[in-house]
């Protein structure tokens, strides 16, 4: 059973989601696969990262090669799980960022304030 | 005849009057509201059919500019350069492209960003490149297509984010603008959670887009 109203504080507090992505991340979350939401629920309770394969990836190799946030780490190798083509796709063009996106930040930091 | 009935021949013989004065009304109030008028009430583009041509003139300054500075053979030419004379092809595509589109870029950056091919910063409205890259070699044909789809890609988001302040002045569309100024405001990082990221509507744009340009030539 996931907590929420848990979990929703410790993306934005401690993981620094906005409340936006927060919302949307534990709608992911619920819907892991049964052993990645296990690990994924493990992470946030205790801080602990339970490695899952899913060829060609696993979570320590993400969270390493690519920074990616354990819990990010966790939704891609379901995604890779459902939609290998899609996931495999967006690895292999790798990411980018759109950064200082000032209104965007303020509004993160205000509802951070507001919990 | 009914009370009902009197009110409704009252307000059809009246139409053209009740017409003029909601229009007078609807003036007035885009007047006072400006540009806010179009986050509160909003009304379609209708010439998509010019506005399609404006995204191919995009698409055709990106590719003059590789022209320009790579010639007729890009991805051979950008493969054969030095890494120093690679990142200077790449400032200077960028620079051209930038000029073209009439989006402002004030800085380029090349830098070692390991986990990342680039970015693209709204408040410095800077354009920045992974280094590690564009200097490796022998550099391969799917490298060379890579590095010039970041390009394209991270510029696309200069371009986007200009066309959602001002989409008439940058030829786009008011919804899909109105989608990207939504976006830009609740964007999702990589790390965070890559697969909203990757379904986003900028970038599933700036990946078309990038895709588009690059398809456009091959060794």
């Amino acid at each position: 059973m996931i907590d929420e109203k848990k979990l929703k504080s410790v993306l934005m507090k401690k993981h620094n989601y906005d409340r936006e992505l927060a919302l949307q991340t534990i709608e992911d979350i619920k819907a892991l696969d049964e052993d990645i939401l296990e690990a994924a629920q493990g992470f946030i309770n205790t801080d602990e990262i339970k490695n899952i394969t899913v060829e060609p990836c696993d979570v320590a190799s993400l969270i390493e090669a690519y920074n990616m946030n354990p819990i990010g780490a966790y939704i891609f190798i379901d995604w890779l799980r459902k939609e290998p083509n899609k996931a495999l796709q967006c690895l292999g063009l790798g990411f980018d960022e759109i950064k200082d996106i000032e209104d965007a930040e303020e509004e993160a930091q205000e509802e951070i304030g507001e919990e | 005849m009914s009370v009902y009935e009197k009110i409704k021949e009252k307000i059809i013989s009246s139409a053209g009057y009740v017409k003029t004065k909601v229009s007078e009304m609807a003036s007035k109030v885009q007047k006072f509201l400006g540009d806010l008028y179009d986050e509160i009430v909003f009304t379609p583009d209708e010439d998509y059919e010019r506005l399609e041509a404006c995204e191919q003139e995009r698409i055709e300054s990106c590719l003059r500019a590789i022209a320009e500075v790579l010639g007729e053979n890009p991805l051979n030419r950008l493969m054969s350069l030095s890494p120093q004379e690679r990142a200077l092809a790449l400032c200077l595509i960028v620079e051209k492209t930038a000029e073209y589109m009439s989006i402002e870029i004030d800085n380029i950056i090349l830098g070692d960003f390991e986990d990342i091919n680039g970015y693209y910063s709204e408040a410095n409205r800077a354009i920045a490149l992974d280094i590690q890259r564009l200097i490796e070699e022998p550099m391969t044909e799917s490298t060379a297509k890579g590095v010039l789809a970041t390009v394209f890609h991270e510029l696309r988001h200069a371009y986007q984010h200009n066309a959602c302040k001002s989409p008439a002045l940058y030829n786009m569309d008011r919804a899909t603008a109105r989608i990207w100024r939504t976006n830009f405001k609740n964007y999702i990082s990589p790390s965070k959670n890559p697969r909203r990221y990757f379904n986003q509507p900028v970038e599933q744009d700036a990946r078309d887009f990038a895709l588009l340009v690059v398809d456009c030539f091959n060794s």
